[in-house]
């Protein structure tokens, strides 16, 4: 799926993340903050690139802000926004 | 609130695609409910999705979303027999392409004079209907009639909706109670809900749960005084005895049936 414009998705609520992503030429760059990077960072940075990969995204860059999201929260959002950037 | 959903001590966990998101929203509200579904384990509750009504755009891909999630039920709002069966068309389709293990009900929210006056045969729309719930604010909107806090204007729906559940074997689930901070009038209200025939309600803030299930779990004096008629009745029917005395009161089958469904509410609120 390719990313043809920048979007945006989510909230800097509790439990959530904001989630921004642009087109891009160089694979996947990815920067990600969350008060508990150290703890889950790896993990988070994970289920982003492997959300990516299933929606076959080879290239964007995608800054995610983390307010304490579960993974499935972080899932929805970067599906949520790749579909949005993809439109 | 998806994730404490489990542990606030509903019967049943609504989740909301309609009027609680923004029309910009609505791609990543069923996205994120899809997914809180598939991973979220609702163990001490029931999941129902309430999806947008057949005259938007969105149903549709709700349910392409949705049910394949397999909540337990779905919330069909603007309830018509038209939206019932369109819905269910699609549903059934959905459901045997990926192989559902379970089929869906369906919680019909009457919210127009014309689904009140329609009741009987929606009612009857489905095998998967399991429930009436009035939207009283909707149906008051519709009315064009103000809501009080007293409610008389709404008895008419409740009665006609709470009789009609029962007559077609479905629950009958009132309206949330809309003033957050009136504790009194929320158990005072539930109360008379309960005593003309609901089930259940609608609680809108998790604050609500704890009284209106207070209110519609039979007390422990009831459970006992149940237990112990259907004890009298058993001894009764051994002895071949029809209809019997218990404390001073003929007991016939309608009261044994009131006494059995004093129990199984105990039993499905786990006080028994």
């Amino acid at each position: 799926m390719s990313i043809a414009k920048p979007a945006i998705c989510g909230s800097l609520q509790s439990n959530d993340c904001f989630v921004r992503i642009y087109p891009a030429e160089t694979g996947i760059e990815l920067e990600l903050s969350s008060p508990v990077y150290k703890q889950f960072g790896k993990h988070m940075e994970n289920v982003v690139r492997d959300t990516l990969k299933q929606m076959q995204v080879a290239n964007c860059r995608i800054v995610i802000e983390d307010k304490g999201a579960l993974d499935y929260t972080i899932r929805s959002r970067v599906e949520t926004v790749v579909k949005r950037a993809h439109e | 609130m998806l994730t404490t959903g489990d542990v606030l001590g509903a019967d049943v966990l609504i989740l909301d695609l309609e009027d609680a998101v923004a029309l910009s929203e609505k791609d990543a509200a069923r996205i994120l409910v899809r997914e809180a579904l598939h991973s979220v384990p609702f163990t001490h509750v029931e999941t129902a999705v309430r999806i947008n009504p057949l005259d938007s755009p969105y149903w549709q891909e709700d349910l392409a979303e949705i049910v394949p999630a397999q909540p337990d039920a779905l919330v069909i709002p603007k309830a018509s027999v038209e939206a019932v069966q369109q819905m269910e068309k699609v549903i059934e389709q959905i459901e045997k392409e990926k192989g559902a293990e379970k089929k869906v009900r369906f919680l019909l929210l009457i919210e127009s004079a014309r689904s009140l006056l329609d009741l009987p045969r929606i009612a009857a729309s489905s095998e998967r209907n399991a429930a009436l719930l009035l939207g009283a604010e909707d149906y008051s909107a519709d009315m064009g009639i103000e809501r009080t806090p007293f409610g008389k204007e709404i008895e008419y729906a409740r009665f006609t909706l709470a009789t009609t559940a029962r007559a077609y074997g479905l629950d009958a689930i009132d309206t949330p109670y809309t003033d957050m901070e009136d504790r009194a009038g929320l158990e005072k209200d539930t109360r008379f809900a309960k005593s003309i025939g609901f089930t259940g309600r609608l609680c809108i803030h998790p604050a609500h749960i704890d009284p209106v299930t207070k209110v519609f779990n039979p007390t422990k004096e009831a459970i006992e005084e149940a237990i112990a008629l259907l004890e009298a009745a058993e001894k009764a029917r051994q002895e071949g005895i029809g209809v019997f005395s218990y404390k001073g009161k003929m007991v016939d089958l309608p009261v044994i049936h009131r006494a059995k469904s004093v129990l199984d509410t105990a039993k499905s609120g786990g006080l028994l």
